[in-house]
C-alpha cells in the first residue's frame, strides 16, 4: 500500500489528498459546518470573506440572504457529489447487468442489448434528462435516476466486449464442466475480470456527471432552492457578481477542484492499468 | 456506396422514430400529463377539454396513431405557455443557436487542429509543456464556470463586453469563448489530434518517409495528419454534439435569444409540448451529424464500405 503510494506521481498524490479532504468535509459536514446552511440572516447579508476584508466569523462571507457561504459550499458539495455518486451506481449497475447477460447468453438478448447501446450512443442522454425533468418534476430522487441514464452504455459496451472474450477462457469452461450455474460463473469467474475496467470507467465518468448535474442546477432546472447545491449557488451568485463575487466563486472553485482531481486520478488509473479499451 | 448510404439512412430514421416512441411512452407512464403540469389543480372542465383536445380520452393505441399522424403532418401542438405552435417558436430561434454554434465550432476546429499539430511537432518544448498543464486544468472547467469568470473580468471589471443578449459582434465573444475553451470545444480536439499524430508517427511507413529524407514537418502534414483524419473526424463530430448541448447552458447564462434559453425556461415551466419538439429536433440534428460522419468516413477511407464498420 505504502509502496504504491510512493510510486504515484506528485500531481496524483495532490489530487488524492485534496479529494480526501473534500470527501471528509462532505461526510462530516454536519459537525464541521460553522452555521446552518439554510439559516438566513438579513442583518448580515453579503459580508465579505475574511481574506477580503471581512471578519473571521464568516470565513467565506455570506450570501444575498445572509447565509454562510462556507457552510453552504460544504452542504452543497454533499448534495452534488451524492447525486453524481448514486447516479453513477445506478448507471453502472444497469450497464453491468446488461453487458454481463448480453455477452454471456448471446442470441436475441445480445442483439437487443446492442440495439439499446447503439441507440443510447447516438442520442445525447441530456435530452432524455430534459424530457424526464418535465415529466417527473424536479426533485433529488428524480435527478439521481436521470443521472443514472448518463453513460450507462459505456459500462454495458465494455462489459459485453470483455465477457465475450472471457467466456472462452479455460477456467470458465472448467466451471461449466462441473455444472456451475450461469449466475455463479458470471459472479465468481467473469466479474473479477471486468472489475478493474469498471472502476476506471466509473472514475472517468464521475466528473462528467458532476458537471452535468451542476450545469442543470446552475440554470435552475436541477435541485430546487432552498436546498443548496454547488451549481445552483453559482447560478444565484451570478446575479450578485458585482457586489459579492464570492457567492458564486467559492462553489465554482469547489466544482473545478473535485472535477479536476477525479479526472486526473481516472486518467492516471487508465494509463496505469493500461486499459486501452476505454479510449473514446 | 449507395447501398451503404441507404442502410445508414435507414438506421438513422429508425433511431429518430425510437426517440418519438420513447417520448410518447414516457409521457404516458406518469398518468395524465396535464394533472402533473398543473399540480394546483385546474378550473372545472379544463382537464376534460385538454383531454379531448389532445386525444387523451382515447385508448393508448388510438393516441399513438394520432400522435404519429400529427407528427408526420408537422403538427406538434401549441406551446402550453406561449399559446403558439411549437414549430414556430422553435424555428424562429434556431437561427441564433446555429450562428453561435457555427462560430464556436469553426474556432474550436481551427484552434484544435493547429495547436494539436504544433504540440505534436514541438513535443518537449517548454511552451508546449505549459500549454499542456493549462489545458488539463481548463478541461475540468465547465462552460458555465468559465462564463462566471469571464463575466467578472470583461463585463464587470473592465466593462468592455456586454453581459447579456445577442446581436453585435461583441455579444459573441464570451459565449463563443465559453464553448471553445472548457470541457467542450478545442481542448478535446487538441488532445486527440496530438495523440493520434504521435501514434501515427511511430508507424513504420513514417519512419520510411523520414528515412527518405523529406523532413519531419512535411512528414507530419503529408503522411501522419492524413492518416489520423478518421479519429480526428470522430472527435470533431463529438465536439459538434457537445457544443450543441453545451450551448443550451451557455445561452441561458448570457440570455442569448436561441433555443437553449427557450428550452431551459420551458423545462422550468413544464411546457411539455415545447420540450418534446425541441428535444426531438435536437436529436434529429445529432442523428444527422452522425449520419454525415458515416458518409464522410467512407469518403476519407474507402475501405470502410467493404468492412461495413467504422474503426
Amino acid at each position: 500500500m505504502i509502496k504504491t503510494w510512493n510510486e504515484l506521481p506528485l500531481r496524483i498524490k495532490v489530487c488524492v489528498v485534496l479529494l480526501c479532504v473534500v470527501l471528509f468535509t462532505v461526510l462530516f459536514a454536519d459537525f464541521l459546518m460553522p452555521y446552518d446552511p439554510d439559516k438566513t440572516d438579513l442583518l448580515h447579508k453579503t459580508l465579505s470573506p475574511a481574506f477580503m476584508g471581512g471578519n473571521a466569523e464568516h470565513i467565506l462571507g455570506t450570501d444575498e440572504l445572509g447565509r454562510d457561504v462556507l457552510s453552504r459550499v460544504m452542504y452543497g458539495a454533499r448534495i452534488s457529489i451524492g447525486i453524481a455518486l448514486f447516479g453513477l451506481l445506478i448507471g453502472c449497475g444497469f450497464g453491468l447487468i446488461l453487458g454481463l447477460t448480453a455477452g454471456y447468453f448471446g442470441g436475441w438478448w445480445d442483439r437487443v442489448a446492442l440495439m439499446l447501446i447503439n441507440f443510447q450512443q447516438s442520442i445525447p442522454f441530456i435530452l432524455f434528462v430534459l424530457v424526464g425533468l418535465v415529466i417527473f418534476g424536479r426533485s433529488i430522487p428524480v435527478l439521481i435516476v436521470l443521472m443514472g441514464i448518463a453513460r450507462w452504455e459505456t459500462y454495458a459496451k465494455i462489459t459485453r466486449g470483455l465477457v465475450l472474450s472471457l467466456k472462452k477462457k479455460q477456467y470458465v469452461e472448467a466451471a461449466k464442466c462441473y455444472n456451475a450455474s450461469p449466475l455463479r460463473i458470471l459472479a465468481r469467474y467473469i466479474f473479477p475480470g471486468v472489475r478493474t475496467y469498471l472502476i476506471v470507467l466509473i472514475t472517468l465518468n464521475f466528473p462528467l456527471i458532476l458537471l452535468v448535474e451542476t450545469s442543470l442546477s446552475f440554470v435552475g432546472i436541477g435541485v430546487q432552492p432552498p436546498t443548496a447545491t454547488l451549481g445552483q449557488m453559482v447560478g444565484t451568485g451570478k446575479n450578485y457578481l458585482v457586489m459579492a463575487p464570492w457567492i458564486s466563486i467559492a462553489p465554482a472553485i469547489m466544482i473545478v477542484v473535485v472535477a479536476y482531481c477525479i479526472q486526473h486520478i481516472g486518467e492516471h488509473m487508465r494509463e496505469r492499468f493500461d486499459v486501452r479499451l476505454l479510449e473514446k | 456506396m449507395i447501398k451503404y448510404m441507404v442502410k445508414k439512412a435507414g438506421i438513422a430514421v429508425i433511431t429518430l422514430f425510437c426517440v418519438l416512441v420513447f417520448i410518447f411512452v414516457f409521457a404516458r407512464l406518469t398518468g395524465n400529463p396535464f394533472e402533473i403540469m398543473y399540480p394546483d389543480g385546474m378550473a372545472p372542465g379544463q382537464l376534460e377539454e385538454y383531454n379531448a383536445k389532445y386525444g387523451l380520452d382515447q385508448s393508448y393505441g388510438r393516441q399513438f396513431v394520432l400522435y404519429l399522424t400529427n407528427a408526420f403532418h408537422g403538427d406538434f401542438g401549441d406551446s402550453l405557455t406561449e399559446r403558439r405552435p411549437v414549430t414556430d417558436i422553435f424555428f424562429s430561434r434556431a437561427g441564433e443557436t446555429l450562428k453561435l454554434g457555427s462560430w464556436a465550432l469553426l474556432i474550436s476546429v481551427t484552434l484544435g487542429v493547429t495547436l494539436g499539430i504544433l504540440m505534436a511537432l514541438y513535443q518537449g518544448n517548454i511552451l508546449v509543456k505549459i500549454a499542456d498543464h493549462t489545458m488539463s486544468v481548463l478541461y475540468a472547467v465547465p462552460g458555465f464556470i468559465l462564463a462566471i469568470f469571464l463575466l467578472l473580468i470583461f463585463s464587470y471589471s473592465l466593462r468592455i463586453l456586454p453581459s447579456q443578449g445577442g446581436g453585435s459582434l461583441a455579444h459573441y465573444v464570451m459565449p463563443v469563448a465559453c464553448l471553445c475553451i472548457g470541457t467542450t470545444g478545442a481542448i478535446p480536439i487538441i488532445r486527440h489530434v496530438r495523440n493520434s499524430i504521435l501514434e501515427t508517427l511511430s508507424q513504420d511507413y513514417i519512419r520510411t518517409a523520414v528515412a527518405k529524407g523529406i523532413g519531419k514537418k512535411k512528414t507530419i502534414l503529408r503522411h501522419a495528419f492524413r492518416n489520423s483524419l478518421i479519429p480526428i473526424l470522430t472527435q470533431i463530430s463529438i465536439v459538434m454534439v457537445d457544443i450543441l448541448i453545451g450551448s443550451l447552458i451557455i445561452e441561458r447564462t448570457f440570455s442569448w435569444p436561441g433555443i437553449g434559453t427557450t428550452l431551459v425556461s420551458s423545462v422550468m415551466n413544464r411546457d411539455f409540448t415545447l420540450v418534446q419538439f425541441s428535444v426531438l429536433m435536437l436529436a434529429a440534428v445529432v442523428i444527422l451529424i452522425n449520419y454525415l460522419l458515416d458518409i464522410l468516413y467512407m469518403v476519407v477511407d474507402p475501405r470502410i464500405e467493404v468492412e461495413g464498420s467504422k474503426t
